[in-house]
């Protein structure tokens, strides 16, 4: 067996693996529907903003319109130090309201500005937002059944969805978020949620007050948050069903930013909460998903590489006849005969492997649909889904390997670089 | 499948979802390796058809050249160069999906040489018989890492002329130098053959690659 056919049946064999504890995971009974709400305690809405001047205003509007008692719930927006109108256009527009409130601090980061809500909230239960994420009128009464179920939920997380996806790269990040819509919930069915996105996950304030509010100068301080709540063994659940809707990058680069911070901030956080690979202790997380998040990202640059090195011996033959006949050589790739083509196809439709990659593309679209219906999302994705299905893997190992090569080699320092959540 | 896994204490490892997912994973993985053996022993057999065909050629040939002692210089047999040129193709491609040392493929590749020589020594008998046009080239390429990019080159020039001047014109019999087989061995002695690729034109030999220019002036 060559060795490139033993790594393939490697990949295979983890896909399988994976996908089917995924979905069956999934097919557990608990969580399945949201806990019907038996109160309506008090809720503080942080938003932090830093030069949103033009956005902010929609992010406060869009909390107004929560369908949630009005005398239940505040908003807090504190200005992360602006230099433009953002805190002048926020203090206007809350004198209308009695439940909003407005801070203006030094610049300081993210985590500094949530922190400085956490300590001004009044709720019980606490949730961010920052100027680009938007909220569904129903996303809270969602959320909130959860924290009576048991005292040791410290925190939900949403439904995050994308806001507007236009073009190639917004498609591909909208079928992205769909597939972590479903993963989130097959995680909080297995007790192993460790990332509580930033967009209006939903916090009980008591655990601040007892370990501290958000890590100031982590780069992925949501999961930094997410890995405290598990190592001191409270539980994240998912609400599948509540809507937050955020912009995503929009251009190569800055998305290419944005993930270097998100895997390299994973990995500084899973080295710094080690303890959560204790088998014993943190059963499927330790056992299953933190370590499948690893050796996945091993496989996926694995996978990828292989890809290219095909791809590249088939342009390597392309060049050396080109190399030997000149431009009639040239010409002479494009006058092969229908013979040779239909032998190609055949050849390529009996590969031994077409039958895990019918089994895989069919259990990742059964995966993308479940999240598609769980979440309510009414919008045709199949533009999205398409994108996603050919050519995400690549832009996963791409993205590893730029962040490995970016931190671990060049040793550059990573900031939080442009806004986004 | 929920009613099979019990969910026991919250932060374990739900065991029986494990061993299901263990089990089914498994599972679907064996019917796929099945399947992908199943389309691999679809080629070997193929393979074995081929060789079928390749023996009946030989024995054909040899009658027709038998039959072609007798008779006059009547029509050459061009079907069987199509089925050659054919059978190169379905070789290539078994190389790239089996391996070029499959034991199986090397086997098929002996037997395609023979036929190859065999029809070599019919059209050289011919030409010089009847005086036929046309030039019989001798092509021994290498697949071993060091001569196989220029084995390549070579066999797309060669490939090259074969379409430009038509195969009535021009025969190329492609044979690889490192198999092992009487017949080639014979012929890589007598034309003194130290290295691969090499080409026999009209009795001469060039050793090493040939680029067009070269070939089509030796050719004239």
């Amino acid at each position: 067996m060559l060795w490139t056919h033993a790594v393939m049946y490697v990949i295979a064999y983890f896909g399988l693996f994976m996908t089917l504890f995924f979905l069956l995971g999934y097919s557990h009974s608990r969580d399945t529907k949201d806990p019907k709400p038996k109160r309506f305690p008090f809720v503080s809405i942080i938003i932090t903003a830093f030069n949103e001047e033009k956005a902010i205003l929609n992010s406060v509007k869009s909390v107004l319109q929560l369908d949630y008692p009005k005398d239940k719930y505040e908003i807090i927006v504190v200005d992360d130090g602006s230099t433009d109108r953002t805190f002048e256009k926020v203090s206007e527009f809350a004198e209308k309201y009695g439940n909003v409130r407005v801070f203006k601090k030094k610049n300081g980061g993210a985590a500094s500005a949530k922190n400085l809500g956490i300590k001004k909230a009044k709720g019980e239960l606490i949730t961010t937002l920052d100027a680009d994420s938007f909220v569904a009128k129903d996303a809270l009464k969602k959320m909130i059944g959860y924290f009576d179920e048991d005292p040791k939920i410290g925190g939900v997380t949403t439904s995050l969805n994308v806001h507007n996806p236009r073009g190639f790269l917004q498609n591909l990040q909208w079928a992205e978020y769909m597939a972590g819509i479903f993963l989130r919930k097959v995680f909080s069915k297995v007790d192993a949620v460790v990332v509580l996105p930033g967009p209006f996950s939903l916090y009980r304030k008591s655990f601040f007050d007892k370990y501290g509010g958000f890590e100031e100068g982590n780069i992925t301080e949501d999961t930094e948050m997410g890995m405290r709540m598990q190592a001191h063994g409270y539980k994240i659940r998912n609400s599948m069903s509540a809507s937050v809707y955020t912009i995503t990058p929009n251009n190569f680069r800055a998305l290419t930013i944005q993930r270097i911070r998100w895997y390299y901030g994973f990995v500084r956080n899973s080295v710094r909460y080690k303890r959560l690979f204790n088998v014993r202790k943190y059963g499927d997380l330790a056992a299953i998903i933190l370590p499948s998040a690893f050796v996945s990202v091993i496989l996926s640059v694995l996978a990828s590489l292989l890809f290219f090195r095909s791809s590249f011996l088939s342009l390597q033959a392309g060049m050396n006849k080109i190399g030997a006949l000149g431009m009639s050589g040239f010409s002479s790739l494009f006058r092969m005969k229908w013979q040779f083509i239909w032998d190609n196809i055949v050849a390529y439709a009996t590969n031994p492997f077409i039958f895990f990659i019918a089994i895989g593309l069919i259990f990742s679209i059964t995966w993308l649909v479940l999240a598609q219906k769980g979440s309510g999302e009414k919008r045709s994705m199949k533009f999205a889904f398409f994108c996603f299905l050919f050519t995400y893997g690549f832009f996963y190992a791409f993205w590893w390997l730029i962040t490995f090569i970016y931190r671990g080699i060049l040793r550059k320092k990573i900031k939080w670089g442009p806004r986004y959540y | 499948m929920e009613k099979v896994m019990k969910h026991k204490g919250e932060r374990e490892i739900h065991r029986d979802r494990l061993l299901a997912t263990f089990a089914l994973a498994t599972l679907i993985f064996i019917a796929g390796i099945l399947i992908g053996n199943a389309i691999t022993s679809g080629k070997l057999a193929n393979i074995e058809n081929i060789e079928d065909k390749l023996r009946f050629d030989i024995m054909s040939l040899e009658l027709e050249s038998e039959i072609a002692k007798e008779n006059s210089c009547s029509a050459i047999p061009t079907t069987l160069e199509e089925q050659l040129s054919e059978t190169t193709t379905k070789i290539s491609l078994l190389e790239d999906q089996l391996g070029k040392n499959n034991p199986r493929v090397l086997e098929l590749k002996k037997y395609y040489s023979l036929l190859e020589i065999r029809h070599y020594l019919f059209m050289q008998d011919r030409k010089i018989k009847c005086g036929d046009d046309y030039e019989l080239i001798l092509f021994f390429y290498s697949n071993r890492p060091e001569s196989i990019d220029t084995s390549e080159k070579q066999g797309y020039v060669l490939n090259y002329l074969k379409d430009k001047y038509g195969m009535e014109k021009i025969k190329i019999y492609s044979l690889d130098y490192d198999l092992e087989l009487g017949a080639i061995r014979s012929l890589i002695q007598i034309y003194s053959i130290t290295e691969a690729p090499s080409i026999v034109a009209d009795e001469s030999v060039y050793q090493g690659f040939r680029s067009k220019e070269e070939l089509e002036s030796f050719l004239r």
